[in-house]
C-alpha cells in the first residue's frame, strides 16, 4: 500500500534543528558548568600554591637567618680552625704554676719536691715523603722529671697511683727510688717522670 | 514476565472526529499488535454546533489524554480533516510510470481550484480501467493546501504532540485493514470498507493492498438524529441519547420489544437517510464493478460511529448485494490493556485510529479470523458490468456523475437486482407490519 505523506518538510527539519539546539544549548551549559567547576578549581589551586608559596618564603626568610647565623659561626669556625693550626703548630702551651699545683694537689702531705724539671720533646717523623709536605706533622711532648723525697715506699706508691689517675700524665714511671739519710733521718729518695702531649687536635 | 521478543512502540493514532478524539497506542511484540494505551474522550456539545472549533478543542483533550493515559512518548499520527482534503479523480492514458508523477502534478494545476504550488499534491493509482477499447490509467488526486495543514500542525503541536506523520483518513482506514493481509492468495480480495462517521461517511475500496476507490458521502449520524428529532419532535441531544440507548440496547429477541412505538418511530425516522445511504454505497460498489477489472467485492465492512446500529446493518444488508457486516478492526490485536467500557462490541470507531497507528509500521500481522480461501468464491460475480465510456488525454472524472452513468448505462444484473429488490422487500415488508409514526 503506498502511504501517503501530507507533514511539510519543514516540520521534520524544524524539530531536527530544535533537536540540535536543545542539544547545543546543554552542550554550552554542561561547558559552562565544566569550565566553572575548572576555574573554581584553578581558584582553588591557585589560593593553595600562594598559601605554599607564603610557606616557602617564610621558611627562606628562616633559613637565610640560619645562613647568616651559619656564616658567623662559620667564621668562628675559620676563626677557631687557625687557632687549631697554630695550636698544631706550636703545640699546648702548659703553665709551670698549673703543673706545679696539681702536683701539689695528689702529693702526700709527708713528700717534699727537691727538683723539677720540663723539658719539651720534639719528634718528626724521619721519611722524606712526610718530610716533604708543608703541614708535616710534629709530634711534640711535655717531659716533667721530678725529684722528691717521702718517709716511706708507701708513700711514694700513694703518689705513682695518683699521678696515674690523672688522665693527661702519660707514661708516668719511677726512675729511681733510693733511701737517704740526712741527720739521723731515714727517708726515701725518688725521681718520676711523666709526658705531658702538648700536640693539638 | 520476561519478554524475550523485541518491543517495537508504535507512535499514537489520533482520530479526531466530529463528536470525540479517540488515541490508540500500539505495540508490535514479534508478529502480534498490543494496545498499549487508549483513549477516547467526546467533545463538548457546543463543538458539535460549531465544527470549525473541532480542531482547537481537540487539540486540549489530546493533551489532557497524552497527560492522563499511559502512553509512551509524545509522537502522533494524525489525519487531515475531511474538509482541508480535495480530491479528484484522473483517468490518463497508459504511461510509463517513471513519467506518472509529473504528470499527475501537470494535471492538479488545471484540476485544483486552488494554487497547487502553495498545496501538496499527492496522488493514488487506482487502477487500470477500459474506456471502450483504450484501457487507461484511474488516479485519485489528494490534496491540501499548505495552510490549512500548517494551522492543523500548530494545534497539534499546542497539544503537546509530536507530529510523526500526516495521513488522509481513507488510506487510514484501509491500512486498519491492509495490515492484516499477509497471504499472496488474499492479496487479489477486493476490500470494501465503509465508515460511517457522524457528518458523513466514506467509502472505500481497494483491491489487495492498493486503493481503487474512495467516496465521500455527506450522510452520517447528524442526518440520523436530525430525521429522529425531526420525526418526534425533540432535540438533536435527546435524539442523539435516544438512538444511543437503543443501539446499545441492540436488536431485541423478542417480536413484542420490536414492537416497541419509540423503538419503531426512531427506526422509521432513520429509514429514509439510512436508505439513501445504502443507494450511494450501493452505486459507488456499482461504479466500482463497471470500472475496474478483475475480482468483485464479496462484503462490505461497516467501520465507524455509526456501525453498530442494528438497523443500518438491517438496511444496508436489504439494500446491497454483498452482505454487510460490522468491522472488528481490533479484532487481531490483544486489547488487554483498553479499558473495559472501550472493549464493549466490536469497537468498530477505533478502525481510523488504528489505522493512523499502523502507519509507520510495513509490517503485516496475521488476522485471527482469517480462513481458508473457498476457491468456489472467485467465480463469483454479482455485479458483471460493462463501462461504455470512451475519452482520450487526461480526463477529470467527476465521480458522482460517473456512478450516476455507470448505474443508468451498465447496470444490467438482472439477478443481482432481483436478489437485492428481494432483500429490500423484506425489510420493507417487516416495516410495513409495524405502525409508523409518521
Amino acid at each position: 500500500m503506498r502511504d501517503l505523506e501530507f507533514l511539510p518538510e519543514w516540520y521534520p527539519q524544524t524539530r531536527r534543528r530544535r533537536r540540535l539546539v536543545v542539544l547545543q544549548g546543554w552542550l554550552t551549559v554542561l561547558m559552562v558548568l565544566g569550565m566553572g567547576a575548572y576555574l573554581f578549581l584553578v581558584d582553588g589551586n591557585i589560593a593553595s600554591d600562594e598559601r605554599s608559596l607564603a610557606s616557602l618564603k617564610d621558611q627562606i626568610k628562616t633559613t637565610d637567618s640560619q645562613l647568616a647565623e651559619m656564616d658567623k659561626l662559620d667564621t668562628l669556625r675559620r676563626q677557631l680552625s687557625q687557632q687549631t693550626q697554630i695550636l698544631t703548630r706550636l703545640g699546648f702551651y702548659v703553665e709551670a704554676c698549673t703543673m706545679v699545683h696539681t702536683l701539689d694537689s695528689i702529693m702526700p702531705r709527708q713528700m717534699s719536691l727537691i727538683g723539677l724539671h720540663f723539658d719539651n720533646e720534639e719528634k718528626a717523623d724521619p721519611s722524606a715523603l712526610v718530610a716533604a709536605r708543608a703541614d708535616a706533622q710534629v709530634d711534640r711532648k711535655l717531659k716533667v722529671r721530678l725529684q722528691g723525697v717521702c718517709p716511706t715506699d708507701v708513700d711514694l706508691a700513694n703518689f705513682m697511683t695518683q699521678l696515674s689517675a690523672v688522665p693527661f700524665f702519660e707514661a708516668v714511671n719511677i726512675t729511681y727510688a733510693r733511701e737517704k739519710s740526712d741527720t739521723n733521718h731515714v727517708m726515701r729518695e725518688f725521681e718520676v717522670t711523666f709526658f705531658i702531649n702538648l700536640n693539638g687536635a | 514476565m520476561i519478554r524475550l521478543t523485541r518491543a517495537q512502540i508504535l507512535p499514537i493514532g489520533v482520530d479526531v472526529g466530529h463528536d470525540s478524539v479517540k488515541m490508540i497506542q500500539l505495540e508490535v511484540i514479534g508478529d502480534s499488535l498490543t494496545v498499549t494505551a487508549a483513549a477516547k474522550m467526546p467533545l463538548p456539545a457546543e463543538v458539535k454546533d460549531q465544527p470549525e472549533l473541532r480542531i482547537a478543542v481537540a487539540s486540549d483533550l489530546i493533551r489532557q489524554m497524552l497527560r492522563q493515559h499511559p502512553f509512551r512518548g509524545r509522537k502522533v499520527v494524525a489525519a487531515l480533516p475531511r474538509e482541508i482534503v480535495h480530491m479528484k479523480n484522473l483517468r490518463l492514458p497508459q504511461m510509463p510510470m517513471t513519467e506518472l508523477p509529473a504528470v499527475v502534478q501537470f494535471e492538479a494545476r488545471n484540476v485544483f481550484p486552488f494554487d497547487t504550488e502553495q498545496a501538496k499534491v499527492h496522488s493514488l493509482l487506482a487502477g487500470e480501467i477500459r474506456q471502450g477499447t483504450e484501457v487507461r490509467q484511474e488516479v485519485i488526486l489528494l490534496a491540501a493546501k499548505n495552510d490549512d495543514v500548517s494551522a492543523l500542525i500548530e494545534h497539534l503541536h499546542h497539544a503537546g504532540a509530536i507530529i510523526e506523520s500526516l495521513d488522509v483518513e481513507p488510506c487510514a482506514l484501509y491500512r486498519s485493514v491492509e495490515r492484516f493481509i499477509r497471504r499472496r492468495e488474499d492479496e487479489g480480495d477486493v476490500n470494501v470498507i465503509v465508515d460511517v462517521g457522524v457528518r458523513r461517511s466514506q467509502v472505500v475500496i481497494g483491491r489487495g493492498r492498493e486503493i481503487s476507490f474512495i467516496k465521500p458521502i455527506d450522510i452520517g449520524g447528524w442526518h440520523f438524529h436530525d430525521s429522529v428529532s425531526k420525526k418526534l419532535g425533540i432535540t438533536l441531544e435527546e435524539a442523539e441519547a435516544l438512538r444511543r440507548r437503543l443501539i446499545e440496547a441492540g436488536e431485541p429477541a423478542d417480536p413484542a420489544a420490536r414492537r416497541d412505538p419509540v423503538r419503531q418511530a426512531v427506526f422509521d425516522a432513520t429509514r429514509v437517510p439510512m436508505e439513501e445511504l445504502g443507494r450511494e454505497i450501493s452505486l459507488c460498489l456499482r461504479y466500482y464493478s463497471v470500472t475496474f477489472r478483475g475480482q468483485r467485492p464479496t462484503r462490505l465492512r461497516l467501520v465507524g460511529g455509526e456501525a453498530s446500529d442494528p438497523q443500518l446493518q438491517t438496511l444496508l444488508n436489504s439494500a446491497l448485494v454483498i452482505p454487510v457486516e460490522v468491522g472488528r478492526p481490533l479484532y487481531s490485536v490483544n486489547t488487554s490493556k483498553m479499558k473495559p467500557t472501550d472493549r464493549r462490541g466490536a469497537m468498530c470507531e477505533w478502525a481510523l485510529a488504528l489505522g493512523l497507528a499502523l502507519k509507520t509500521t510495513t509490517s503485516h500481522y496475521g488476522p485471527r479470523d482469517g480462513k481458508a480461501r473457498d476457491p468456489a468464491g472467485f467465480d463469483k460475480d454479482p455485479l458483471n458490468l460493462n463501462p461504455g465510456v470512451t475519452s482520450s488525454g487526461a480526463e477529470v472524472v467527476d465521480m458522482t456523475k460517473a456512478i450516476r452513468d455507470a448505474e443508468q448505462a451498465g447496470v444490467r444484473g438482472d439477478s443481482i437486482r432481483a436478489g437485492a429488490s428481494e432483500r429490500q422487500a423484506a425489510v420493507a415488508g417487516n416495516a410495513r407490519t409495524e405502525p409508523t409514526h409518521a
